[in-house]
């Protein structure tokens, strides 16, 4: 099935001519890849509109990114839900901090302590195939739509 | 008779109403006239058609000293933001740590934002060194030198400043006045005070002083209260008041001189009855033009000129009432040996010297001032903006409505932005909206690309708004809102007003904040009150020729009014004072009394048009019969209306400078120009 999503991805690409520093798929292409990871994702906020973030817990600018979100959470969470994945910047060598967050029994918690309060926290080597196995998910559809910076935000399949 | 014989019992009836009143009277005054100007007013009505609520600005002028970014200025501003922060009624505050900056950030290694900040957040030396480095983008809250730092403050009702603690020397505009039942009363008093003490020199005895007292006293409190029952809703503005009394003071005066000077002749019965026989006629002329003139004000949609309309009316009837009732049979109660005339012997010298004037010298001032008022109207076509109201505070806050946060809707805001900008150039500081933000925020995130609205992705413009916190500031619902910060030296902002109505033919802007929907009511009702103004002028000339049948005396009842009007007009032109309210209601005062001071005039001569007697002779009579009670009252006013200059309420002090300067000039026309008319184009043909 992924590989097919691939193909249609790159046939889908080469037809849309969608600019290539941006963004590599069209909206519709990246909305149904989207929807292969939500599940991967913090969701944050109970609103209608669906806002996706790809972000790195080391990365200074997600991390103002968030804190942003959280200033004014009253609004924004009641008019959006925002979906952070967790996509490490290779020069941050965050993957082990992505893969505690991921694991938390509360992620939310464990995020805000990372990103937020900026928190020396005991960071552990993470084995669980679960959340291996969705940190690469999530960094294979960053790929398929050509995430090139932190945050990356899209809303209805269009970045930033 | 009826009068003298019921003379106590008149007395006695309006003594009995009076108290009833004086104690059942709730009516309060107001010196803030903000929300008469603003009821019916055609802005104000489009804001409650539209279920939307008025705002208030405030402007803060915070003096910096020589050191504007250090330390202390900074912390002290910090410390101003929290204070005012705890205030519930302030909705929001633009300065320079409110000041949204729009930036891209990019570590070259993978992280980069487009955002927006303020410096709210930021600690002392970070803002000091944003000021410093960035001064640019926050010049509009610092004067030129930058000794000055402003502050503009939005709330839902007016915020007293003396209430919170503001850590610099500073004051205010937009401020409005508030009710004050302690300034009235001095300022009655003052009025009052300076009538007793005048009516008293000019007649040389304390009767008049009492009599005067007592028929103003009378006169207030019968038009207050007919006003509450009339308009039960709306409070009365100090100034109203003071333009209705002034119209009736003259009554009085007439009446009194006439009566004091008959004693001379007469018994006290017979000085009354010779009284009322010399000016009953040309006290109605006056009252009707009075209350058919002012009053014609009651039918405008403002609620302030309605005011206005029904006070001269009510003062005026109620004043003639008075006149030929409770004062003639107070009067019969006093007799006076030997009454002291005041101006026998000048009157015989003004008659001496105004009946050998030179034809020529009378042609040439005729000449210039027809010139000065050709001038005047051509400066007024060629440069309508020199002749506005003016006002000093430099915000207009307005609401633009539509479908929300569109393409369609940014487009119109583009143009809005564009048109303004070119117009006025060099007036506007800074214009925070909706599409500014979103213009800003798109070029930064596609700096290489062209701005195009249509380019806008609205879905992120929406989502930055709220995440940067922008939002409430540029929408109020589907609406757009917009803050123009104007320049502090810019045109005048009423023009600006004006144009942004006159751009909006789909009529869906809203301007939202009372400074701006009070200059528009005003501006909009300069025009009714010059039109009243000009009604006056014909109708003064209507009822000379209706009263004489003779066009010569027409024509002098109008030149005489018309001329004050048109040197004060050249003095406001020559020296850049714009058309405000204040000049207009002063105008007012001052037509009401001239058309009183001619009429009076032209029926006296037109009555004792003797062709076999000189002219000095005829000139002298009328000085002494009619010209003393004129110059007198005018005195009288002009007195009351100087102290009023000091009476540290603004509107009353402006309206008290202009009226001063309107009364001399009609004084001096009446005392020098009408009589001189009358013998050049009536007795010596």
């Amino acid at each position: 099935m992924r590989y097919i999503i691939i193909f249609i991805v790159i046939l889908a690409t080469s037809l849309m001519g969608v600019e290539r520093q941006k963004q590599l798929v069209s909206p519709e292409v990246a909305m149904e890849l989207l929807q292969t990871i939500k599940g991967d994702a913090i969701a944050l906020g109970t609103g209608s509109q669906e806002v996706h973030s790809f972000i790195d817990p080391l990365c200074l600018m997600s991390q103002l990114y968030l804190a942003l979100i959280y200033k004014h959470n009253k609004k924004i969470f009641a008019k959006y839900t925002i979906y952070l994945y967790l996509h490490e910047i290779e020069s941050k060598k965050s993957k082990k901090h992505i893969l505690n967050i991921m694991s938390a029994a509360f992620d939310e918690k464990a995020l805000l302590s990372i990103m937020i309060d900026k928190e020396e926290i005991d960071l552990k080597d993470i084995d669980d195939d679960k959340s291996n196995m969705a940190f690469d998910r999530i960094a294979d559809v960053a790929r398929l739509v050509g995430v090139n910076k932190r945050p990356y935000i899209m809303i209805n399949g269009r970045a930033k | 008779m009826f009068v003298l014989k019921s003379r106590i019992a008149i007395i006695a009836v309006f003594g009995l109403i009076f108290l009833y009143l004086a104690f059942n009277v709730t009516a309060l005054l107001t010196h803030n006239d903000d929300e008469l100007w603003l009821q019916g007013s055609n802005e104000y009505n489009k804001l409650l058609q539209n279920n939307h609520k008025q705002s208030y600005t405030q402007k803060l002028r915070l003096k910096l000293g020589s050191q504007p970014f250090s330390r202390k200025n900074v912390s002290a501003l910090k410390l101003l933001h929290s204070n005012l922060e705890g205030v519930e009624r302030i909705l929001r505050i633009s300065s320079p740590l409110t000041h949204t900056i729009i930036y891209s950030s990019d570590d070259n290694n993978g992280s980069s934002l487009v955002g927006a900040r303020t410096l709210r957040d930021n600690d002392v030396n970070e803002i000091i060194g944003e000021l410093k480095g960035s001064f640019k983008e926050f010049s509009k809250f610092y004067s030129s030198d930058r000794k000055t730092l402003y502050v503009y403050v939005f709330s839902s009702s007016p915020v007293d400043f003396s209430k919170i603690y503001v850590p610099f020397d500073y004051d205010v505009l937009g401020m409005t006045e508030e009710k004050n039942i302690f300034k009235d009363a001095i300022l009655f008093v003052i009025l009052l005070t300076t009538l007793f003490i005048l009516f008293s020199i000019a007649f040389r005895t304390i009767i008049p002083s009492i009599l005067g007292i007592i028929f103003i006293s009378f006169n207030t409190l019968f038009t207050i209260s007919a006003y509450q029952f009339i308009q039960p809703d709306t409070p009365l503005h100090v100034s109203i008041l003071l333009v209705a009394i002034a119209v009736s003071i003259m009554d009085f005066v007439y009446i009194y001189y006439g009566w004091h000077i008959a004693q001379v002749t007469h018994n006290n019965k017979s000085a009354i009855y010779h009284t009322v026989l010399k000016t009953l006629k040309p006290i109605i002329l006056t009252t009707f033009a009075s209350v058919v003139g002012i009053g014609s004000l009651i039918f405008q949609n403002s609620v302030i000129l309605q005011s206005i309309g029904y006070n001269v009316i009510l003062s005026s009837l109620i004043g003639f009432i008075l006149t030929f009732s409770f004062l003639l049979a107070l009067l019969s109660f006093f007799r006076i040996k030997d009454p002291y005339m005041i101006s026998k012997n000048a009157s015989r010298l003004f008659a001496g010297l105004e009946a050998r004037y030179e034809r020529s010298v009378l042609r040439i001032f005729l000449l210039f001032t027809g010139a000065i008022f050709i001038a005047s109207v051509a400066f007024t076509i060629l440069q309508p903006s020199g002749f506005t109201t003016k006002c000093d505070d430099e915000v207009i806050s307005l609401v633009i409505q539509s479908n929300g946060l569109t393409h369609e809707a940014l487009r119109k805001l583009e143009r809005f932005h564009k048109e303004i900008n070119r117009r006025f150039k060099d007036d506007i500081s800074n214009i925070a909206s909706s599409y500014a933000y979103a213009k800003g925020l798109s070029m930064e995130y596609e700096p290489s690309r062209p701005f195009e609205v249509s380019n806008i992705n609205l879905d992120f413009i929406s989502f930055d708004f709220e995440l940067y916190d922008i939002y409430d500031d540029v929408m109020e619902n589907s609406s757009h809102r917009l803050t123009i910060y104007l320049e502090e030296d810019s045109e005048n902002k009423n023009i600006v007003l004006q144009w942004i109505r006159e751009w909006d033919i789909e009529n869906a802007t809203l301007l939202d904040d009372v400074n701006s929907l009070l200059n528009a009511a005003k501006y909009d009702t300069v025009n009714h009150m010059i039109f009243v103004v000009l009604f006056i002028l014909l109708l003064i000339t209507l009822v000379i020729y209706n009263a004489t049948k003779n066009k010569a005396y027409a024509f002098i009842a109008l030149a005489v009014n018309a001329i004050p009007l048109v040197w004060f007009f050249a003095i406001l032109i020559i020296l850049q004072i714009p058309l405000s309210t204040e000049v207009l209601v002063a105008m007012l005062i001052m037509v009401a009394l001239s058309s009183d001071a001619t009429i009076h005039f032209l029926y006296f001569y037109h009555k004792h048009l003797l062709p076999e007697s000189s002219n000095e002779q005829s000139l002298e009579v009328s000085f002494i019969e009619v010209g003393t009670p004129i110059g007198i009252g005018s005195v009288i006013l002009l007195i009351t209306f100087l102290l009023l200059v000091f009476a540290n309420i603004p509107t009353i002090s402006t309206i008290g400078i202009y009226s001063v300067i309107l009364i001399m000039f009609s004084l001096l026309a009446d005392l020098l120009i009408l009589p001189v008319l009358f013998i050049e184009m009536i007795k010596s043909k």
